[in-house]
Order: C-alpha cells, then structure tokens, then sequence
C-alpha cells in the first residue's frame, strides 16, 4: 500500500510540475492585423519620450490609422499602416521591422545635402590623406590645420589611434572633426573624443528616462560629464565640428556635448536629431521594433535636441562649385581669425 | 525591505555555520545535463522563445540519515529561437546558479526503505541574454533569488547488496525575489566619469513563483561512489515591477559522485 501510494504521489507531483505551460499566461503570438496595431499604438504610448515636444496627437493618430484596417490584410498593407503610423513620429529613432522591409522616417531627406567627401579628398587634403581606424585625415593644404573625418559612431574608437592623430597634429593651429552624414552608434565613443579636448571634468548634458505611463511620467535628470582624458589631448586651441541633416543620433548627442564646451564650435546646419536614446520590442506577430525612451537637455534643462542642434554658425555647400567645401572654407577662416 | 534582508543574512549565516560545524559522509558531484528551455521575456517581447541547454553542474553533498546537505553551482549556455511568422529571431542564454539546501529526516514518515525529508534551501539565478533583433534592447539581465521549502521522499530499491535509490524531489518558493530592469531601458550606457553605467534601473521586487522538481536514480559503485541519473524541472515566474520573466527547463542530469569521507 505504501509502495503504492509512493509512486502515485511521485507520478502526481511529476506530471503537475512538469509542464510549463499552464504555469503562465498564455503566449500571445498572433497574426491578427488589430491585435499588432494595438499592441505597437500600446507600447509607444506608454514608452515613447517625445509627445510634447513634437506635438504629437498619438490618439489621433490611432484613429487614422486604426480605420485603414481590416479583417485579412496582406502583411506587406499592415507593415506599410503600422510603418507610417511610427512616421508620425518623425523620429529615425522609431522603427518597425520584418523580414521583408524597415521602415524609416529618413529625417536627413528633409534637410540640404551638404556634403561630398570627394571634394576634401580631392581639393584639400590631396596626398597627405590617413585612414587610422576609423579615421580619415589630413593637414589641409595650404594652412597649418588638421582635418579629421569622423563618418560613424559605430565601431568602438582605438584609443591609440586617437593618440596618432592628435600627435600628429599637435603643432596645428586647430583642427576640424567633419560628422556630416554621420548618423551615429555607439554612445561610448563621444566621451572619448571630447575627452581629449578638455582639461576639466564638464556637465555637458543631462537625460531623462519615460517611467510611467503617463506621458510626461519621467524619472530623475541624469548628468552626463565630459571627464579630460589621461591620454594625449589638444587644448587651448581651437577645434571646429561640422555637423549637418545627416548628423544623428550619437552625433547629435555629440553636438549638444560641445555646447558645454568652450574651445569647441559648431559649423554647418542643424543636426537631424535622435535626441532620445531608443528601446527595442518585439510584436505578437514576431516582427520587432524599437522607440525612444529618453530625452536629452542642454545644461538650461531646455529640450531640443531630438529635432536637431543647432550649429553656431550656418554654412552650406554650393552644389554648383565641387571644387570648394564652402563649410570647410569658412571653417579655415574661423581658425585663423582666432 | 532592509528588515526583511537582515533577518535574510542572519537566517542563511545561521545555516551555513551550522551546516559546516560537524564532519559527516560526503560526496563531490560532477555533473552534465542537455535540456530543453523556454522562456519570455514580456519587457520586450510577448512571445516564448525556445531551445537547447547544456549545463555543467559541480556540487557538494553530505548525506546521513538524519539529515542531508548540498551546495552547488551551475552554469548553462543555450540557444533560443523564435520562428513564429518566419521571423527566425534567436536569443543566447548564459545561466549561472547558486543552489544551497539543508533536509532533515521526518521519522514519522519514514522508514528503513523509505525516508522522507524536508528542509529548506536557497536558489539564485543570473541570466544573461541576448537577442540580437531586439537592437538598443538585445541585452537581458536579471537575477532570481529564492528561498525554497525543500523536500524530497526517497526509496531504497536495493535488491542483493547494491545500493541503488530512487528520489523525487521538490523545490517551492516562499520568498520569491528578482531584480529586473526599470519601467523603459535600454542597454546603451550612460557614461559618468570613467565607468559606464547601462540605464536599465534594474528593481528588487518580492514577487512571482520557483518551482522546481526531479525524479532522481542513483547506483552506489563498488567504490563508493555513486552514479546518478536525474530528471529535473525548473520554473518560475518573475513579475518584478513592471513586466514578467517566464522561465521553465526540462533536463536530463548525467553525474558522478566522488565520496571522499
């Protein structure tokens, strides 16, 4: 009897905690085009950063776009309403993707093209062009000035070959970081360039982070500061960066940075924005997407920065003359002036 | 919550001077298990990704009759994917575990052949994740920490002299803690002074369920050591503050016990 009623008891327990499935909801995962709409209208409401500053009616737009579904939609239609739902957003920050598109508010299209490296290559740092890393520079010819082209954020910056170039142009009267059309990545590397430009720890920006679901709900101001680098730095001279539409994201982040600092002068157009650090998500129909969360502020705590920093001065290029960089032109005159 | 994480500290001290006070027979296990994993990461995704686990477990044993005592450590690599709607996302899942477990015979349910025992323990699970489709998210981390009502009923089902032994155990949580990312996060870092710091605003919650559970089949070798063969469940459930994290493992132990007392 005992044996028994062991093995009974040990086949009871076994079976009731062997199977995972009644232990949690219920997955979720649909094809249904009103359960994925919901569920993406859903997650940017509670999440996404920006309402306020971008004057976004995100009700509205659920009952725009919500009217254009229907019972059966082909998947391509659905990516196309939920893609330009997130578009309202006018944020290259907030995507949706699947297996067969990305959609993309492409904010550098609104802006002027203002940049065309053949003409550096060609008419000002003709014969004397390094690639060290990610890095492409030069002495500009004809003035004692360092031009460094700084095209993504992506990669991890070597520190030594930040060494090499700034040993390089140690003895120059000041240098120019061109980040035109460079649409970000990674967040580490802004410290490690701007560190070498600054002998003192710097606030340069602060940050908030959506943590509610209220739509102002936000948590605490986080600091962000610029600490002097132990490596080789470039002081007391004057460094000229060069921004424009396509500047975005760690970019922009990277621009706002140098409002803080004194040596440091913005020339160009206004950055694209991706002021907001963003969250990546899934759908119930597996397609994946991601949405700002964060905001970032100038050191007044003034929130601007997702539709673009502004440069101190604006300068364009003149698609009719390709062999001048009138930004880069200006940029000379700036350092020679000071 | 400071209260609660004190008497935590002196309770598991209490336990651990008393389980290393005194000498008694005890086994040095080593130990692989394949299984078969789930689990759902509701912060960022709505959907179950499953798949394959190898775990590497080491552990120490001391048995009596009286009572019975373990510590072990564990760490499992595996590979989860979700297909649903040919999206073919996939997610790696480095684990690492902490168990630690006192038992103690119950006389009036047991008896020469038959022992029963109940106890209590400690679990603690690290998770780290990564999901490369998530972007700005495809980093998970998150810890699960247990304290767990032990019990396990055994039966000796030695025919002849060889010993050999058949166990089922079981794991449930009574206090149930998790430490999961904040409201919105996401894994690129903050950077003040010379450290990074990923703004995730990861939260102590007390809350959600462990369970875990396994028929186990041990032979005593002519040596004296022992070779065991374990089924083993694991699941639990952490809600943290905002979102849950559903986990569940199916394993198949294979293991060898060293006695070395």
């Amino acid at each position: 009897m005992r044996k028994r009623v062991f093995y009974i008891l040990i086949i009871q327990l076994f079976s009731l905690t062997s199977c995972h499935k009644w232990l949690f909801e219920k997955d979720i995962a649909s094809k249904d085009p009103f359960i994925n709409f919901n569920y993406l209208w859903d997650e940017v409401d509670k999440k996404y950063a920006y309402f306020e500053l971008k004057q976004v009616n995100w009700d509205s737009v659920k009952t725009v776009y919500h009217s254009k579904l229907y019972a059966g939609i082909e998947e391509d239609t659905l990516f196309t309403i939920l893609g330009d739902m997130l578009n309202e957003l006018r944020d290259d920050h907030t995507n949706l993707l699947s297996p067969f598109n990305t959609s993309r508010y492409n904010i550098f299209l609104k802006g002027d093209d203002n940049f065309e490296y053949r003409v550096i290559q060609k008419y000002y740092i003709k014969n004397n062009e390094y690639a060290t890393g990610v890095f492409k520079h030069g002495f500009i010819n004809g003035f004692n000035i360092g031009y460094i082209r700084y095209g993504s954020f992506v990669e991890s910056i070597n520190n030594n070959d930040l060494d090499f170039i700034l040993e390089r142009y140690k003895n120059t009267k000041g240098i120019i970081i061109d980040l035109r059309e460079n649409s970000g990545g990674n967040f580490v590397n802004i410290p490690k360039i701007l560190g070498r430009f600054t002998d003192k720890k710097t606030l340069v920006m602060y940050n908030r982070t959506r943590s509610g679901t209220g739509r102002n709900d936000f948590g605490p101001y986080e600091p962000f500061y610029i600490s002097p680098s132990k490596r080789i730095q470039y002081l007391n001279k004057p460094v000229i960066v060069l921004i424009d539409r396509g500047s975005y994201s760690a970019s922009t982040f990277f621009a706002l940075a140098t409002k803080a600092m004194d040596n440091i002068t913005l020339v160009g157009d206004k950055t694209g924005g991706g002021g907001g650090l963003p969250n990546g998500g899934q759908l119930p129909n597996g397609w994946t997407y991601r949405l700002s969360i964060t905001q970032s502020y100038d050191l007044n705590k003034i929130n601007y920065a997702e539709n673009g920093v502004e440069p101190d001065f604006y300068a364009k290029l003149n698609w009719f003359n390709l062999t001048q960089d009138q930004i880069v032109d200006f940029s000379i005159n700036l350092i020679i002036k000071k | 919550m400071r209260s609660l994480f004190r008497t935590i500290t002196i309770c598991v001290a209490f336990f651990l001077g008393a389980t290393f006070s005194y000498a008694q027979p005890a086994y040095i296990e080593i130990g692989v298990a394949p299984g078969l994993s789930f689990f759902r990461d509701k912060a960022t995704s709505p959907l179950f990704y499953r798949g394959n686990t190898l775990s590497f477990i080491g552990a120490w044993h001391s048995t009596k009759n009286s009572n019975e005592k373990l510590a072990s450590i564990s760490f499992t690599w595996g590979k989860h994917t979700n297909n649903y709607n040919n999206t073919h996302n996939s997610a790696k899942l480095y684990n690492l575990e902490f168990t630690f477990s006192k038992l103690y015979l119950l006389n009036k349910f047991s008896s020469e052949k038959w022992k029963t025992k109940i106890g209590a323990g400690i679990l603690s699970t690290l998770n780290i994740r990564e999901n490369k489709a998530l972007m700005n998210n495809s980093l998970g981390v998150e810890n699960i920490s247990n304290i767990v009502l032990s019990t396990k009923i055994s039966k000796d089902i030695s025919r002849l002299s060889s010993g050999k032994e058949l166990a089922f155990l079981f794991n449930v949580g009574i206090v149930n803690l998790n430490y999961r990312p904040g409201y919105a996060y996401n894994y690129l870092p903050s950077i003040e002074d010379c450290y990074i710091r990923s703004m995730t605003n990861h939260h102590l919650s007390i809350n959600g369920f462990r369970l875990n559970s396994g028929v186990q089949y041990s032979k005593m070798l002519s040596n004296r050591n022992i070779l065991r063969i374990s089924y083993l469940f694991d699941a639990y459930n952490a809600p943290g503050k905002h979102e849950p994290f559903n986990y569940a493992k199916h394993s198949l132990k294979f293991s060898l016990l060293f006695n070395y007392k």
